[in-house]
């Protein structure tokens, strides 16, 4: 595996305004390539298409819920080395115990500051 | 205005005030009174004895046996013919015409009996007899009750009517009776204070149970009502003129007062049972059994151990000086009548009575057989074996009560309480069932079906009270599932009366109505069960009043855990989706603050992060104030200054800020000309009409025409403002919970539709706490007109 590659990164989120957030931390980011959904099975279309390093996956979506798109994801042989980071404004510890049922590699709560998110997904690719 | 209002008040109070001190005093003289002549009877002996002509030969007519002249051995048909000193025939010259000699005329009697002998009695040299004292010492008690009882209930409901009658009645009773003991001591003026008080005594009763049932309040008040009286007045003002004579009573006129006292106590009588098989409401019948429940208290004693036996066998088995001890049974009944607020225990009394007397009754004959069994034997057994038989008697007996008990229990509630049996495993069973279920809606459903099914109602209502005091559906079943007959019962609710609230019946608010039952757990109401008519339209007996009584118990419980558990998941959810919403545009803040710090971007780009964060503060604002606003609805602490408000002022307000929002929407104001003033809070709802306007305009994201219009309800006094869109509509899975905190409408295409999901909660909460109403019609994709109807400032001036 190329480790200077860009990494892919599926961004799913429903809120516009923080996939601006998104779009302005990795704006210029040579290391990464992003790609967003506004929705869980929108999600797991794109990860059909091109399997992502990480996904960076809200709780509350449309149709699917984010532990629903985890739990999938990790049940996909095909996307075994793909890492779940949860980002979700829902900090209360049943939160996280759900995160961690569903399969989640990680959980962020919301406010985050990006360049902890960044250092974040560098510990999760190994690459710091 | 309101300092005339607020000094009419204070009159009314200071004049109750008065009207109680004044009938205290009053209360307290005859009270003074009663007890004087009480003192003096018990002082003096009295003769005890009546004269009468009989063919022109004046003989002892009666002998009371405690009086003088019974001790003195006189009896009945003996001849007078000493009295007070004189020949008996100058003494009783002036008498001939009226045929009668009340003995309280009588100081000194000499008579001759059948035998020749003679025999002289004199007050003077004589004390009370022991038989006399017995009886006054009765008769004190037993007006002790009266006053205690009476002064109690006066007391305790010091406004209300009934009480103040049972106070005077109780007063006048004493009064007649301890007049009565110091007339026969010859005390003249006694008499008159004996006269009035049995003159007025029946018609006081007539009046009170003419007033006592709730549903014949109006008669309290009602002046006509003191025409009853008119028999007692003319028999008392003819009383001094023709009634008395020759320092007694006229016996026709004594005749006269008998029938007026008769016709009074019949007519009150009458009522009673009137008002017992006709009442309306199960207070008013649970009050008249109690009262006809003391009265065959204190007179079927009377009747069956006193005088029927000294009828019968001449002699009674209860003295006349012991049995007027039952009489205490009436005040106690009309007091308890006047003053309880649970008179259906009274059915759990009697049925708690009944099975302790026979109880008894077991026990003594199971322990009655045994000293028997012990007495037959005791020439054989020594006294060790006497204490062990008695020890054992007394360990059968404790052994027994238990299986006793509940075997008489179980047989009495199967013989003559089978209703209420079968009822009673319901309710058991009701409360086994609230114990698993810990949800509202599973509580609420619970209550509501045992309810309609156990007594084949046509339907049933639970409304469950929050906490900022309005009332929200709980459970609804059968002839209530109409969402607009809920809205009246709803209506009913706001306006209800004690008077109108379980046990008494709702029927005239609504026809199909039957109770409106408060749910009360620890002193606070915590809901409404709304009971509908019987399926089959068969009264409800007293059995189903019970079993209502019970369910009421034990729901009210249930349904009070049930809501503190729901609010304490509200709470948390609350807590969590607040959390939720705040976080999110603070990550947009704190992100670009960071990438603001870390980055150094173009001026295009950091003009458009801090245009970012900027929005993102207005944001997280109004969220807080949403949440601060929500807060303070729940929690009941929103503060309504109401007053008159220019509508179309209001809404240009309004406009004129969410114009700024957009520029895709067409404005359309569209109202009635000469609308009158709106009565309501102006900021709050200035509040609720942004709120519509900003939904409007977010929820039509292509644009299109935003019509406000307002019209007058004249006839109702109502203003109906609406706010119509042309945007994505209100599907039917949306319907139901639009006007619920957090509420966002998830379709694809909202997505991106900003907002907390707060607005319309806080806007129907603000509408309803203005005593408005608010309510919307849409149709999926076409749009949606959201109304809200608010009362007009002249409908204030009509209230």
């Amino acid at each position: 595996m190329d480790r200077t590659a860009p990494k892919k990164i599926l961004i799913v989120e429903d809120d516009e305004h923080i996939v601006d957030l998104f779009c302005a931390i990795f704006d210029g980011l040579v290391n990464y390539r992003t790609t967003y959904a506004k929705s869980g099975q929108e999600a797991l279309r794109v990860t059909r298409i091109d399997v992502p390093d990480i996904i960076l996956l809200d709780i509350h979506l449309p149709e699917l819920d984010g532990y629903e798109v985890c739990r999938f994801v990790k049940s996909d042989p095909a996307m075994s080395r793909t890492k779940v980071l949860m980002i979700s404004g829902m900090a209360q510890n049943i939160d996280l115990l759900k995160a961690q049922e569903a399969g989640a590699d990680g959980y962020i709560t919301k406010p985050f500051i990006p360049t902890e998110l960044i250092e974040k997904i560098e510990a999760f690719l190994g690459r710091n | 205005m309101n300092q005339i209002k607020s000094m009419f008040m204070r009159l009314f109070t200071d004049g109750e005030r008065l009207r109680t001190v004044a009938f205290t005093i009053l209360g307290f003289c005859i009270l003074a009174i009663s007890i004087t002549f009480f003192a003096l009877s018990a002082r003096m002996s009295h003769m005890g004895i009546e004269l009468s002509m009989n063919n022109q030969d004046w003989i002892v007519k009666t002998i009371d046996p405690t009086g003088l002249a019974s001790e003195g051995g006189i009896k009945e048909n003996d001849k007078p013919i000493e009295i007070n000193g004189e020949p008996a025939q100058l003494f009783l010259e002036k008498y001939e015409k009226e045929g009668f000699v009340f003995g309280r005329l009588i100081r000194e009697l000499t008579i001759i009996d059948d035998h020749g002998y003679l025999k002289s009695v004199a007050l003077s040299d004589s004390s009370p007899s022991s038989k006399f004292l017995t009886k006054l010492g009765a008769s004190f008690v037993v007006c002790l009750v009266f006053w205690i009882t009476g002064f109690y209930v006066f007391l305790k409901r010091q406004k209300n009517v009934a009480a103040l009658l049972s106070y005077l009645f109780t007063l006048s009773f004493g009064l007649i009776l301890s007049a009565n003991m110091a007339a026969e001591i010859t005390i003249p003026t006694a008499v008159f204070f004996e006269v009035g008080a049995s003159i007025i005594g029946p018609w006081l009763l007539l009046h009170f149970f003419l007033v006592l049932p709730e549903e014949r309040i109006r008669l309290r008040n009602n002046h006509l009502v003191y025409l009853i009286y008119l028999p007692a007045v003319i028999t008392l003002l003819f009383f001094p003129l023709v009634g008395y004579a020759n320092g007694q009573p006229i016996l026709w006129f004594r005749t006269l007062r008998m029938f007026e006292y008769g016709t009074g106590l019949a007519a009150a009588a009458s009522v009673v049972v009137f008002n017992y098989f006709r009442a309306s409401s199960p207070r008013t019948r649970q009050q008249m059994k109690i009262v006809l429940i003391s009265c065959l208290a204190a007179l079927v004693p009377f009747l069956v151990l006193g005088l029927l036996p000294a009828a019968a066998l001449a002699r009674p088995i209860i003295p006349s000086e012991y049995s007027i001890l039952l009489i205490v049974f009436i005040p106690l009944g009309l007091g308890y009548a006047v003053v309880t607020e649970k008179l259906m225990d009274i059915d759990v009394i009697i049925r708690r009575g009944v099975i302790y007397g026979l109880i008894t009754a077991v026990m003594s004959a199971i322990l009655g057989a045994g000293i028997f069994t012990v007495l037959a034997f005791r020439n054989s057994i020594g006294a060790t074996q006497e204490i062990l038989i008695a020890l054992a008697l007394g360990g059968i007996a404790t052994a027994l009560f238990g299986p006793t008990k509940n075997g008489i229990e179980s047989l009495i509630d199967r013989l003559f309480y089978k209703d209420r049996y079968d009822y009673r495993k319901i309710i058991q069973s009701l409360s086994i069932s609230l114990n698993s279920v810990k949800d509202l809606t599973g509580v609420s459903r619970l209550i509501v079906g045992t309810a309609v099914n156990t007594l084949n109602l046509a339907g049933g209502c639970l409304f469950t009270k929050a906490q900022s005091g309005s009332f929200e559906i709980g459970a609804v079943q059968g002839s209530f599932v109409d969402a607009n007959r809920q809205r009246q019962l709803l209506n009913l609710i706001s306006r209800r009366s004690h008077l109108k609230e379980f046990p008494n019946m709702a029927l005239k608010e609504s026809s199909d109505l039957a109770f409106l039952i408060p749910l009360i757990a620890e002193e606070k109401e915590v809901g409404i069960l709304c009971l509908s008519q019987k399926a089959t339209r068969q009264n409800f007996s007293s059995n189903d009043i019970f079993l209502i009584q019970g369910i009421v118990s034990v729901a009210a419980i249930a349904l009070h855990g049930a809501m503190l558990i729901h609010d304490v998941s509200v709470r948390d959810t609350f807590v969590s989706v607040a959390s939720h919403e705040l976080r999110t545009p603070l990550t947009s803040i704190v992100g670009y603050a960071d990438l603001l710090l870390r980055r150094d971007p173009a001026d295009a780009t950091r003009k458009r992060w801090l245009k970012n964060i900027l929005d993102n503060s207005h944001r997280l604002s109004t969220i807080v104030d949403d949440l601060l606003n929500v807060s303070r609805i729940q929690s009941g602490r929103i503060n309504i200054k109401l007053e008159g408000v220019n509508l179309s002022g209001l809404i240009e307000e309004v406009l004129s800020l969410s114009r700024e929002n957009t520029n895709k929407h067409e404005f359309v104001v569209d109202i009635e000309p000469g609308l009158p003033d709106v009565w309501v809070d102006r900021d709050k709802f200035s509040q609720v009409v942004g709120n519509l306007l900003s939904n409007a305009i977010k929820y039509s994201p292509n644009g299109g025409r935003i019509t406000l219009s307002a019209r007058n309800e004249p006839a109702e006094h109502l203003i109906i403002m609406s706010v119509a869109d042309e945007g994505l509509g209100i599907g039917l899975e949306d319907k139901g919970s639009l006007f619920t905190t957090f509420h966002r409408i998830q379709r694809p295409e909202t997505q991106g539709i900003r907002g907390s999901g707060l607005g319309l909660y806080i806007a129907k909460e603000l509408t309803e706490a203005m005593r408005g109403k608010i309510w919307f019609e849409s149709e999926l994709n076409k749009g949606s007109t959201f109304f809200v109807a608010m009362p007009t400032q002249d409908s204030e001036r009509v209230n």
